[in-house]
């Protein structure tokens, strides 16, 4: 073997590689392509067949509708305000209590983390109206409150950061600062918070989504067209036997950009956490 | 140690007072308000067309004039499903439900469970009593619930052939065709020859029975019988049925997964279809916002009909306005809603301004009405001919089992459609499995 | 344990404060930091959730009156078609997901973790993408792409194979076959970030070291990768398993549970019964089902995955 076989080897493999990526990224992306390029056609050549990744008469009709004939604006930004806060609180208290079940033993544990664990499992339309009974019950109807409160706290998220933190946290750094006097918040905050980074991105960018893209709850609890959030706003512009496809293309791009942005914001989180260095074991 | 079996207790007391507190808390009913008699009013309307909310903000205003009432709107617009679902549960939870709930035909049904109208909406049936004849029953008929009225009708569904002159020129389709077998004959011939269809149904995927809705009513057929009980096991079933089957399969009638979306769309756009038997909203719905490249091109006939019997026309939609009961705006949302869609200049307005079909036999004869012309059909007199059909109506019964009835006669229609049952075997097995599920 | 005992002029880290009764307090802190969870579930989520178990015992249409009917609504889905079709779809569903998406995932960003890659942010975003379009869209696009006659993957396939067009949404089998293909296509590059963020967490010195044994990229993966992987991986396939047991959008965008009831899963079947239906008696029944079989295969899964038994190596 040639001093050079190796690196041609790796570059055979790393074409390889690139191409396989390349055409995941296509599959992934085109139908956006197609949704991005729809809202600038005009509605009546949305549906030509067969379907065309560029508009042949580009217009930006259906996004000055959108923000002139219905309120997007404002269910844009009830949305954004409403998934910020309550994705905001949720990544703290996952954090916390993932760590509580991570990092300590405690009397009752196994029941608790059963108890919150199995909560995942409840269908949720099973408990939609009880909820819903109750929010009315407590003025909480058509609030914005009962779009967060409840949610700030999933079991999923408290799932989730237990595992990450299992995985990467060695107790010899909790330990440590433990010795050096660190209160047991302030090792949450100053030890483990670093460490998991990735996690609590990916954390922020699930619950961001599922408060964003949450339909049925708001729908029940919202009945002021005035509060609506996004996917409620969208959802009126498909009617019974008509549908504003233009502005639904439209809305739902622009819909889109909050969490891609999320999302670009994140990456570097989502790439680097500070990995302890000490080998484990 | 003591603090956990402490924080245990703690917890458990809790879970038991909050397991209590809600079934408690959901058995108790919210009180009668105060009704409203005069002055500012602000009354909530859901529904899933925003053609209703204009039309009703418009007149309001000119009720508002003349009235002792001064009417603000709070609109609501959620797909037909999804409306009636937030309707339903805002009377559950007593949670300030809407005075003026436009409930869709389909989803009517969802109201007549266990006496949920009797126990939500108003009873119209004595306020309307000395008016009734004056409009047809056959729309009444779909918004009653135990023999009761409910809701208002807010349109009139006619169905008619639209069709394209040109493509019949182009592809030397006969004109007159007369009955539903000769469409068949006929269609067969251009399909093969040009791949071209004489019609479109969507694929009932187990929740879409337009098509077969609309044949089986011109046929002479109904899904439920006055008193409830299921017809669907009939002859005029299985013609329909068997029409719809035979259509597909000879190519007279194009079949697509998504009749409002992409397929359907490239349908109508590509020209493989020379016509549409549809009901009157199809036009401004579809026709006229998908495909406005075509205005002038189309033009409204009769159906083609039942050699063996049945209407000139079928029925197909509908949207039921209901008033609900117990709230401090009842009253004023009942003086409203009598207003817009009881009174002749209602009914003449709502067509003139968002193109519903009356419901009113005197506004039929409106002037202004048989004179209207469409541009999209080439300035043909559509309402004269809407008008010839609105007589012969089949009347619609409706029965808290529709949900079920669609389920299971789509799910059978979806087996017929692919070759994997008869259509007489469709309609035995649909009816067999809907009775079973009517308790 | 967090007593001070050395008395120094100087300290790396603030000075903490002086806690009485320190034992008990650090016994506390646990419960203290899971319990903003507990408010809210005995809040929000157990009243509720009795309450639904209480319901499955009644006929209940939503408004008005309930009406005991004890076990009957159990009996009831166990001799329902329906409730089995929505079973057994829903199987269909949780394979494909525990089966086909996660592995497939856990791929992908292993690829995407190659040292070297350059342009891993932008593939990362790509993958992402599909999440972030609203359902009425995908289902749009997706009748698009599916349809008999005018649908983008007949015509591929009768272009690059030359078979006949496939029934995809009207054919019982090729309808679930459209799902997965959805599903994998929403979901696939989602799961490559939890996969990431745990890969990251991975020490380069244990591949190196593996390398230096000889090991290849199989190799490594296998002895390295997935060890190191366990708790994520776990996690992953655990949530994605509760999630795809519950699955209603997909099914319910693309078919609307047809054709017939062949792609209804379980969640759509409870959806139904409660708000198209009137029946939620029946309803909470079934989705009482539901939990006890999520709980109990969970639990298998859990213990299959060591989840609870990583610590204390």
């Amino acid at each position: 073997m040639t001093a050079q076989s190796p690196v041609t080897a790796r570059r055979v493999k790393m074409a390889g590689l690139y191409a396989v990526l390349i055409i995941l990224l296509l599959v992934a992306v085109v139908p956006l392509l197609w949704a991005l390029s729809s809202s600038f056609k005009p509605v009546s050549e949305i549906f030509v067949y067969p379907p065309q990744l560029w508009p042949s008469h580009g217009t930006l009709q259906n996004f000055s509708d959108l923000f002139n004939n219905v309120p997007f604006p404002r269910w844009l930004w009830t949305s954004l305000w409403v998934s910020i806060v309550a994705t905001a609180v949720a990544v703290f208290f996952c954090a916390l209590g993932g760590y509580a079940f991570a990092k300590y033993r405690f009397p009752g544990q196994r029941i608790l983390f059963d108890i919150m664990f199995s909560s995942m499992m409840i269908p949720f339309a099973v408990i939609l109206i009880p909820l819903f009974v109750e929010m009315a019950r407590i003025g909480w109807a058509d609030q914005y409150v009962a779009l967060i409160v409840p949610w700030v706290a999933p079991a999923f998220g408290i799932f989730m950061m237990r595992q990450f933190i299992v995985q990467s946290v060695p107790d010899e750094v909790i330990e440590a600062a433990r010795i050096d006097g660190a209160s047991e918040f302030g090792i949450f905050l100053r030890v483990v918070l670093p460490i998991v980074r990735p996690a609590l991105g990916a954390l922020a960018v699930w619950n961001f989504l599922n408060s964003y893209n949450s339909f049925l709850w708001p729908l029940v609890v919202l009945s002021t067209e005035e509060r609506f959030t996004l996917p409620l706003g969208l959802n009126s512009l498909v009617g019974s036997y008509s549908r504003e496809y233009g502005l639904v293309m439209a809305g739902t791009i622009l819909a889109a950009v909050p969490t891609l942005l999320l999302f670009f914001f994140l990456r570097k989180q989502l790439i680097e956490g500070l990995t302890v260095g000490s080998v484990k074991g | 140690m003591a603090l956990a079996r402490r924080d245990l207790l703690k917890y458990g007391a809790l879970g038991a007072a909050g397991a209590l507190t809600t079934p408690i808390l959901a058995g108790c009913g919210g009180g009668t308000a105060r009704p409203i008699t005069s002055g500012p009013v602000t009354l909530k309307l859901w529904t899933n067309d925003q053609n209703y909310i204009d039309f009703f903000t418009w007149y309001a205003r000119k009720v508002s004039a003349t009235s002792r009432y001064k009417y603000t709107l709070e609109p609501l617009v959620q797909d037909a499903e999804v409306v009636s679902t937030k309707t339903l549960a805002a009377y559950a939870a007593h949670s300030n439900p809407p005075e003026l709930p436009g409930i869709e035909i389909s989803q009517f049904s969802r109201f007549m469970k266990a006496g949920i109208a009797e126990t939500v909406f108003v009873d119209v049936t004595d306020r309307i009593a000395n008016i009734r004849d004056e409009f047809f029953e056959s729309r009444w008929a779909p918004y009653q619930s135990g023999g009761r009225q409910y809701g208002m009708e807010s349109s009139f569904p006619l169905c008619v052939y639209y069709y394209r002159p040109d493509l019949f020129e182009k592809y030397k389709i006969p004109a007159d065709l007369d009955t539903w077998d000769d469409v068949l004959r006929v269609g067969k011939q251009v399909h093969d020859k040009h791949g071209v269809s004489l019609g479109v149904i969507g694929q009932p995927n187990g929740t879409d029975l337009t098509w077969m809705g609309i044949l089986f009513q011109q046929r002479g057929g109904q899904f439920f019988d006055k008193d409830g009980n299921l017809t669907l096991d009939s002859k005029e079933a299985v013609d329909a049925a068997q029409l719809l089957v035979d259509g597909v399969r000879s190519g007279a009638f194009l079949m697509v997964s998504d009749f409002y979306g992409g397929p359907g769309s490239a349908a109508l756009k590509q020209g493989r279809t020379a016509g549409y038997f549809m009901p009157d909203w199809f036009e401004s719905f579809i026709l006229r916002s998908t495909a406005p490249e075509l205005s002038g091109k189309w033009r409204m006939r009769t159906m083609p009909r039942f050699a063996s019997g049945g209407h000139a026309t079928s029925v197909w939609g509908g949207t039921g306005f209901c008033v609900s009961r117990n709230m401090a705006g009842t009253e004023a949302a009942w003086e409203l809603l009598r207003q817009v869609y009881l009174t002749e200049d209602g009914q003449v307005e709502r067509f003139k301004r968002i193109h519903f079909l009356p419901t009113m036999k005197k506004a039929w004869e409106n002037k202004d009405l048989l004179n209207f012309t469409d541009p999209y059909l080439g300035g043909q007199h559509s309402f004269r001919l809407f008008k010839e059909l609105s007589t012969q109506a089949p009347t619609q019964y409706q029965s808290p089992y529709w949900n079920i009835m669609t389920t299971e006669l789509a799910i059978a229609l979806d087996d017929a459609l692919a070759g994997r049952k008869t259509a007489a075997q469709a309609i035995k097995s649909a009816s067999k499995s809907i009775t079973s599920q009517m308790r | 344990m967090a007593q001070l005992t050395r008395p120094a002029p100087e300290r790396v880290l603030p000075r903490a404060k002086p806690r009485r009764n320190s034992r008990q307090y650090r016994a506390a802190i646990p419960y203290l930091f899971i319990s903003p969870f507990y408010i809210l579930y005995v809040l929000f989520l157990l009243g509720p959730t009795v309450y639904a178990i209480w319901l499955s015992l009644h006929e209940w249409a939503g408004i008005g009156p309930s009406r005991w009917v004890g076990f009957s609504n159990y009996t009831r889905l166990f001799r329902d078609t329906a409730f089995h079709q929505a079973v057994i779809n829903t199987l269909w569903y949780v394979g494909a997901s525990v089966f086909i998406v996660t592995p497939l995932a856990l791929i992908v960003a292993s690829a995407l973790n190659t040292r070297g890659l350059r342009g891993r942010d932008i593939f990362r975003m790509a993958y992402f993408a599909p999440m972030v379009l609203s359902p009425v869209v995908v289902s749009l696009i997706f009748t698009i792409i599916f349809d008999q006659n005018f649908g983008l993957l007949n015509a591929a396939l009768r272009g690059l194979i030359g078979i006949k067009p496939v029934n995809w949404l009207g054919s019982p089998t090729w309808a679930k076959v459209a799902i997965i293909l959805l599903l994998i296509w929403r979901w696939t590059g989602y799961l490559v970030i939890y996969f990431l963020a745990g890969l990251q967490a991975v020490p380069r010195e244990l591949y190196e070291a593996a390398e230096i044994d000889g090991a290849g990229p199989l190799r490594k993966f296998r002895e390295v990768t997935v060890p190191m992987l366990k708790p994520v991986t776990a996690f992953v396939s655990i949530t994605v398993f509760i999630g795809a047991a519950q699955i209603f959008e997909e099914p319910y965008i693309l078919t609307k549970g047809g054709p017939g009831q062949s792609t209804m899963s379980i969640a759509h079947f409870i959806y139904r019964a409660a708000f198209l239906r009137e029946d939620f008696g029946y309803a909470a029944a079934a989705g009482v089902l539901l939990f006890i079989v999520v709980f109990v295969l969970t639990r298998v899964l859990a213990h299959f995955f060591g989840v609870g038994r990583e610590e204390r190596a």
